[in-house]
């Protein structure tokens, strides 16, 4: 049953990495990088059932936290090029 | 990133939970995977979510340069420390079996101190040069996006 | 499977000239390197990848990037002054495939790195450190010394990039 649901996931994966390697606009490819690492995160943590190693789903945990950290950097990049300090938006831009 | 509600509110839920993952990287590294490196990158994380979301300069005021600066000292020299310490307890340079009474609880002090030398040393770096990076990063201009 | 999707972004990573999204491609080639070191059963270093790879490294190489350019300058050398680069890699790759050949199987409890400290770590550890995780011991006490060494690169490192970006120190002198 895992076996097959982590199988799954691979096969998920496929389609994901195409639209990555393909995407035609930024978006999708962060859209894509987001969705994979939710599916590696899960990917790990079925790992940790089928091996019944319980340490392993720490290291799912510390995907999920620091997944989140690298979209939000993606993103911040993507919506105000810089890292730093925010710049106003231009105006009729806002929100 | 002041209209970013949902964003702001998630990072405060979430920063808190961060840190105590990384306390447990930290501790725990005795016994599952994990330990100093992994730990310090995880708090650098915490801390770079806050930069990225807040801006570096409100975050300059609860965590100052000068205080990264001497952390990250401060971690290489309590690791150096613990092996001059068992240099002067009696056995060889970083051998912490004299640090304590018995040889193995002597070894899970030195290894405890030792992961704590390297976590603050890696955090401090990382936030210092996220800090560098944010600060010297120019807003791109239009045409080059 | 896992192998042909990490040699799919590779891939991906060489040729595309977007920067941006290479930056992305890269963070996905550290998830899937991180997914192969967890099927080779080694969760410390599936850890240390899934720390460094996915969060800390995407933001340094968001930073780097918007420092220089956001596109790949496309080659204007021939095709014919690029071949002697492909030669040099194209052999080094073979040459380390045939070394491959030589390399004892995976997991071969009598391969060169297997008989020579490594049973007296796994069989002293319990007894003379204590420690549950043998990967801590090893780095933290029978190891100290170069763990000590990697501590100051990265503190040596820190300082260099906080001196060369011309981060905080100076900053109000200069103003």
């Amino acid at each position: 049953m895992l076996t097959i649901a982590s199988l799954l996931l691979l096969l998920a994966a496929v389609p994901t990495l195409v639209r990555l390697l393909r995407g035609p606009t930024l978006y999708d490819r962060t859209l894509a990088t987001n969705v994979f690492g939710t599916m590696t995160t899960l990917l790990i943590a079925l790992a940790a059932f089928i091996f019944e190693r319980a340490d392993l789903l720490d290291i799912a945990l510390l995907y999920a936290l620091v997944n989140f950290v690298g979209t939000i950097a993606i993103l911040k990049f993507f919506r105000y090029r810089t890292l730093g300090k925010t710049p106003p938006l231009p105006p009729g831009e806002e929100s | 990133m002041q209209h970013h509600l949902v964003l702001r509110v998630i990072a405060k839920l979430l920063f808190a939970p961060i840190l105590l993952f990384a306390f447990y990287v930290q501790f725990h590294g005795d016994f599952g995977p994990g330990g100093g490196f992994q730990a310090g990158l995880i708090f650098a994380s915490a801390f770079v979510l806050h930069g990225l979301l807040f801006d570096v300069s409100s975050a300059r005021q609860f965590l100052p340069d000068r205080l990264l600066q001497v952390g990250a000292a401060v971690g290489v020299l309590l690791y150096a420390g613990t092996g001059l310490a068992s240099v002067l307890l009696g056995g060889n340079f970083l051998d912490y079996d004299h640090l304590a009474e018995a040889p193995t609880s002597g070894q899970h002090l030195g290894i405890i101190l030792v992961e704590a030398g390297v976590g603050i040393t890696v955090a401090c770096v990382v936030v210092m040069v996220f800090r560098a990076f944010a600060d010297h990063l120019p807003c791109l201009r239009e045409q080059d996006w | 499977m896992l192998f042909a999707f990490l040699i799919a972004t590779a891939l991906g990573i060489a040729y595309l000239r977007h920067l941006f999204a290479v930056v992305m491609l890269a963070g996905m080639f550290s998830l899937l390197s991180a997914l192969l070191l967890l099927s080779m059963d080694a969760a410390d270093v599936a850890f240390t990848e899934a720390a460094v790879g996915a969060g800390i490294a995407t933001i340094l190489m968001l930073g780097a990037m918007a420092l220089t350019e956001r596109q790949e300058k496309p080659l204007k050398s021939s095709m014919l002054k690029r071949l002697p680069a492909l030669a040099v890699a194209g052999s080094f790759g073979a040459l380390l495939i045939y070394a491959m050949f030589d390399a004892p199987p995976f997991g071969d409890p009598f391969a060169p790195a297997q008989v020579h400290v490594a049973p007296y770590y796994i069989e002293q550890t319990a007894r003379e450190i204590d420690v549950p995780n043998l990967v801590t011991a090893i780095l933290a006490s029978y190891r100290g010394f170069d763990t000590l060494g990697e501590v100051v690169v990265i503190f040596t490192a820190g300082i260099g990039v906080a001196l060369l970006l011309g981060g905080f120190v100076f900053r109000e002198r200069s103003k």
